[in-house]
């Protein structure tokens, strides 16, 4: 379990994080999503024990992480550009530095990684696109079989195939091992299908944490038509928590909290002409939730 | 936070290993360098062989700057890949402490630092065994790597590497790093190429890096560069150990690195420059072999200069990368420590001077004198000989080896009087002072060289040398009173069982009636006789010189059983009977060889390819070489030289004449070390081919005075010739002359060996014919101090 207690980090005048806390628990693939300079890179150099907080304490497993190796090889942070050993270096090579300071990295694995994204291990980092580049930088952090993997913005430059194949190795790693990941992106589409949890990160703060699935149960979009108009005020005095009220003359579009089937048969009350309960989208949900706490909605990428 | 977390491990084996792999290129590169330095210093590249090595302080050159930019490029290496913020993430992130990372870099760097110090005495071993097979006959000159030098780089190395780490972990960025290393390092460097040319370390040298570190004595220096080092080492891993890339120059985080690194380069920058200074201007010599800096007010206001000078870098530096006046004057909250370190600094070179003035050298406290030289005699022959020893003499590790080799202790009041008061004068003067003054200096000097450091012994067993110009003619001259010295010199007793070398082979009975003949002499005249009888050397070396003297037919050569002590003795009128038998049998054999008539029918004619001759006065002990060979300048529109006519006519008319030196007016040596032909073949090419086998051959005869005195012009006329011709291009040629116009205009007084006051013409005549040596009155460095005084005065005013 990784535990971040009130932690500040500040670099000069800017503050990267403010008293940020959270619990971020085992074998789970969590998400953080956030603005460009929200904080998201800063807290996962804390947790890899890159950073020192100024306030506050990151422990893994109940210890403190700053260069402490014992915590530190539980941990592998895949960083959004990846360095390389010396220039010249081979993903064969990189894999050997690894499994230098990785004693679980597994060799077996990483050639079978490398396989599955067809990477031949004799070839040159330094000549790899980018996208190549984040597989490579992929298939090297899940061979090292840690417990927990970090993963910054690893998603960014994977072509569509090669990003469902991440994810779904992923997937198939919190699965099989009960691995702890981590995964920023400033994209909430690129986590929506992936992530357990997800924390929303805003000027160095989690605004929003919460369960992928309770929160796309607990918001929900209604479309109604009525024979007569229909104020906001009449579907709060009936129990309902509006967080979005739009009306184009006799029709309603309600983003409504709560419980989905005790909302829908307090709509139905009303007798609506037609009432149709849509999906939306975790983007969508993260605005409204946004919105909610008085954030401004121009404010998220 | 916690530096040393117990639980940390100090060593990580696996990541240890992985650094090695990444510094493997500069380790091997730099171990293949250093192997073909120890491999080329055995044959004269720069090693003076393992003997040398495995003595301390072999002083000079040393080869050494790979060896130090190993140390340089190594630290360049652990910023750039673990304090670089473009590799911050990468490395921190991995399972292994900083203080680990440290020592494990550390660990890795003296491993090759090991290799290399190990390849450098493998390429001395193999150089060594190839030497041997071949039998070279080359001699190493005399400077070297030894394993002390070594030693001595590997701790300013590992200082240096430090020094590295500590800038780093402050700045955290590869480009701020290299532009503060450029402030620490860069900036005495222009200091140090400033005044390179007179000095005799390497560019990277970490003696001038860390001149606190050639201070003082021996012990006292090594204690230095130790304390240096571990202080170093261990603020390097405390720096890394508290660096942080999120603190990068915010020195209200890191203020207490940046006064350490302030006092640290401050200090550094300081005696840098002091050092460089006082290498310029106050070096000494001492008989270990130790160069030293000797404290002046000098040392003080470069030491602060430095000081300024660096601060003031570091402000603008820090000015610029923080955009805040305010912080980077903060920054240089070192300074008024750096003013107490360099203020510490100068108390104890103070303090360190203080000890060495108390050294009392006056003549009471000396116990005795030894010049590190041995081949004296009567006559000043010796200076004669010289052209035929060839520059071995002047090896340092020449000096170490003779020193031993006769110990002659020379208690003559004389003698230590005048050592007392060349030391109490300019007696540490000496050296390459000269060369400051320019091209003219050099010419000076290049005399200057041959002269003969006395050592003083005092009554304390201390050994302190003096380098001197004066006093080898004056001590000279009040050696021929010491009987000890003589007696010494004189002995036969080393050569008992020995051999007698000579080109001919004189038999084992002529061998053993030479010794018995040489025995009856006075030991006063078989002083005068054995010019060489010198060295204790390695007999390897020894046998390379004797190859040589083979080589010269006039020779005749006394050998210890082991080759390790020889005494050349000198062909003139107080010679046994077996020499002149010798000689006598020498000349035979050359007019008797069949082909005798044709070299005189050819030096008649003039006509040959190229001779070398060498004409010896016996009677003046005067050595004048020609090499003539057909081509300009000698040869031209199809005939040689008249000159040269004329001096091939004249000696084949002396070789005809066969008149016996026994009641000659002139006795002379005339040797033809190579007489080729040149003969045109049916096809129009020319072929070559020696007479006398292509061997050297001697005649010695009689002549008259007349042509005794015309060879010898004629000899070095033609030496002239040949100097004439290439003169336009000899820079060498015009410092003889600017010196010659100096002394023709009474502005610079010269002397020979003789303590004859040596005209223009002289000067000129020693410079066409290689006769290097004489002396300024009263010592070199004051006459050439006047006179380049008056040079430079000269110039300025007439432009």
């Amino acid at each position: 379990m990784i535990e971040i207690t009130n932690v500040s980090k500040g670099f000069g005048k800017n503050l990267a994080l403010d008293q940020m806390s959270c619990t971020i628990p085992d074998g789970c693939i969590f998400g953080m999503v956030g603005a460009n300079g929200a904080g998201k890179s800063t807290l996962l150099r804390l947790i890899s024990g890159i950073y020192l907080p100024d306030e506050g304490s990151v422990k893994v497993n109940g210890e403190e992480v700053y260069d402490n190796p014992q915590a530190k090889a539980s941990i592998v942070f895949s960083s959004d550009l990846m360095r390389l050993v010396s220039n010249g270096a081979t993903l064969k090579r990189m894999a050997e530095f690894y499994a230098s300071v990785y004693k679980n990295f597994s060799f077996k694995k990483f050639e079978h990684l490398a396989g599955i994204f067809n990477l031949k291990p004799g070839i040159r980092v330094r000549a790899m696109s980018k996208g190549m580049t984040k597989q490579a930088q992929t298939i090297l952090s899940l061979a090292c079989c840690t417990p927990i993997m970090l993963f910054d913005e690893t998603f960014d430059g994977l072509d569509p195939i090669a990003r469902n194949v991440a994810k779904k190795l992923l997937y198939r790693e919190v699965c099989d091992n009960g691995t702890t990941i981590i995964v920023t992106s400033h994209s909430l589409r690129e986590l929506e299908d992936t992530c357990d949890q997800l924390a929303m990160v805003f000027k160095g703060r989690i605004v929003l944490q919460s369960d992928v699935s309770e929160l796309k149960t607990k918001l929900f979009k209604v479309q109604l038509a009525f024979d007569a108009e229909h104020s906001r005020e009449e579907f709060a005095e009936m129990g309902l928590e509006v967080l979005s009220f739009n009306k184009a003359g006799k029709v309603v579009t309600l983003i409504l909290k709560g419980d989905r089937d005790e909302a829908e048969s307090k709509l139905n009350a009303m007798k609506p002409v037609l009432m149709e309960v849509l999906p939306l989208s975790l983007e969508e949900v993260f605005t409204y939730e946004m919105n909610v706490m008085g954030y401004k909605f121009d404010e998220i990428d | 936070m916690k530096l040393f977390k117990a639980k940390s491990p100090f060593f990580n084996g696996s990541y240890y290993k992985e650094l090695l792999r990444e510094l493997k290129v500069i380790g091997i590169v730099c171990a293949v360098i250093q192997l073909l330095y120890g491999f080329a210093g055995e044959f004269g590249g720069g090693n003076s062989g393992l003997l040398s090595m495995f003595t301390i302080g072999s002083p000079g050159l040393v080869h050494n700057d790979c060896f130090m930019l190993f140390f340089y490029i190594c630290g360049i290496n652990f910023l750039s890949t673990h304090i670089s913020r473009k590799n911050w993430d990468f490395r921190n992130s991995l399972p292994v402490s900083k203080r680990t990372m440290f020592t494990c870099h550390f660990a890795a760097v003296l491993t090759f630092a090991a290799i290399i110090f190990a390849a450098n005495f493998l390429g001395a071993f193999i150089g060594e065994g190839v030497r041997l097979i071949a039998k070279s006959t080359s001699v190493p000159d005399g400077y070297g790597i030894s394993a002390v030098s070594m030693l001595k780089t590997i701790v300013t190395g590992i200082t240096a590497y430090c020094l590295l780490v500590i800038v780093g972990s402050v700045v955290n960025n590869i480009f701020s790093v290299l532009a503060v290393v450029a402030i620490y390092i860069g900036l005495p460097i222009l200091f140090m190429l400033n005044a390179f040319v007179v000095s005799r370390h390497g560019v990277v040298s970490g003696a001038l890096l860390f001149p606190l570190g050639v201070k003082g004595t021996a012990l006292a220096s090594t204690a230095l560069l130790l304390i240096e080092m571990l202080v170093s080492v261990a603020v390097a891993y405390i720096a890394f150990g508290k660096s942080r890339v999120e603190t990068f120059m915010k020195p209200a985080r890191t203020k207490w690195i940046h006064i350490l690194i302030g006092i640290l380069g401050a200090g550094c920058v300081g005696l840098m420059v002091s050092g460089l200074q006082a290498h310029r201007l106050d070096y000494r010599s001492y008989a270990d072999g130790a160069s030293v800096y000797e404290f002046t007010p000098w040392y003080v206001s470069v030491l602060v200069i430095g000081l300024i000078a660096m601060t003031l870098a570091y402000f603008v530096y820090m000015w610029i990368t923080m955009k805040s006046f305010k912080k980077a004057l903060a920054s240089c909250v070192f300074a008024p420590l750096g003013f107490l370190v360099v203020a510490a600094s100068v108390l104890t070179a103070v303090a360190a001077d203080k000890k060495s003035e108390k050294l009392d050298f006056s003549a009471k406290n000396i116990e005795y004198v030894r010049i590190m030289d041995e081949n004296f005699t009567k006559s000043g022959d010796y200076y004669n000989m010289l052209p035929f020893m060839g520059n071995v003499e002047y090896s340092s590790s020449f000096y170490r080896g003779s020193s031993k080799a006769f110990d002659v202790k020379i208690t003559d009041e004389y003698v230590i009087n005048r050592a007392a008061e060349l030391i109490s004068s300019h007696g540490y003067e000496f050296g390459s002072r000269e060369q400051v003054f320019g091209v003219a200096g050099r010419f000076i000097t290049n005399m200057g060289q041959y002269t003969r450091p006395i050592e003083v012994t005092l009554k304390d067993g201390t050994k302190w040398t003096v380098a001197g110009g004066d006093p080898r003619a004056i001590t000279l001259k009040h050696l021929e009173d010491n009987e000890e010295y003589i007696e010494k010199l004189a002995s036969l007793d080393r050569f008992k069982n020995g051999r007698v070398i000579s080109p001919f082979g004189l038999g084992s009975e002529l061998d053993k009636t030479l010794l018995e003949e040489l025995a009856s002499l006075s030991a006063a005249d078989r002083a005068a006789i054995l010019t060489g009888g010198r060295i204790q050397r390695a007999s390897r070396d020894e046998q390379s010189d004797l190859k040589g003297i083979e080589n010269l037919e006039i020779r005749l050569t006394l050998a210890s059983p082991s080759y390790d002590q020889v005494a050349t003795i000198r062909l003139n009128e107080k010679l046994p009977k077996t020499i002149k038998l010798y000689m006598k049998l020498m000349t035979e054999r050359m007019k008797a060889h069949k082909d005798f008539s044709e070299l005189i029918s050819r030096l008649e004619a003039a006509d040959f390819g190229r001779i070398n001759t060498t004409v010896m006065d016996l009677e003046t002990g005067i050595f004048s070489s020609a090499y003539i060979y057909r081509g300009e300048p000698f040869f031209k529109n199809g005939a040689f030289d008249p000159k040269v006519k004329e001096f091939c006519a004249l000696v084949a008319e002396c070789l005809k004449a066969d008149q016996p030196m026994e009641g000659a007016e002139h006795r002379m040596g005339i040797t033809f070390d190579g007489f080729v032909l040149s003969e045109q073949r049916a096809s129009g090419a020319y072929s070559d081919r020696s007479l006398f086998g292509g061997e050297s051959v001697t005649a010695f005869i009689g002549v008259s005075s007349e042509n005794a005195r015309k060879l010898n012009e004629l000899c070095r006329e033609i030496g002239n010739i040949e100097k004439d011709f290439f003169g336009a291009n000899d820079d060498f040629q015009k410092e003889a002359q600017f010196v010659a116009e100096a002394v023709e205009a009474g502005r610079l007084k010269l002397y020979d060996s003789f303590e004859n006051e040596l005209t223009a013409e002289n000067i000129m005549d020693m410079y066409y014919n290689g006769y290097e040596y004489f002396y300024a009155e009263d010592g070199i460095q004051k006459h050439i101090t006047e006179f380049f005084e008056e040079a430079i005065k000269m110039d300025s005013e007439n432009p």
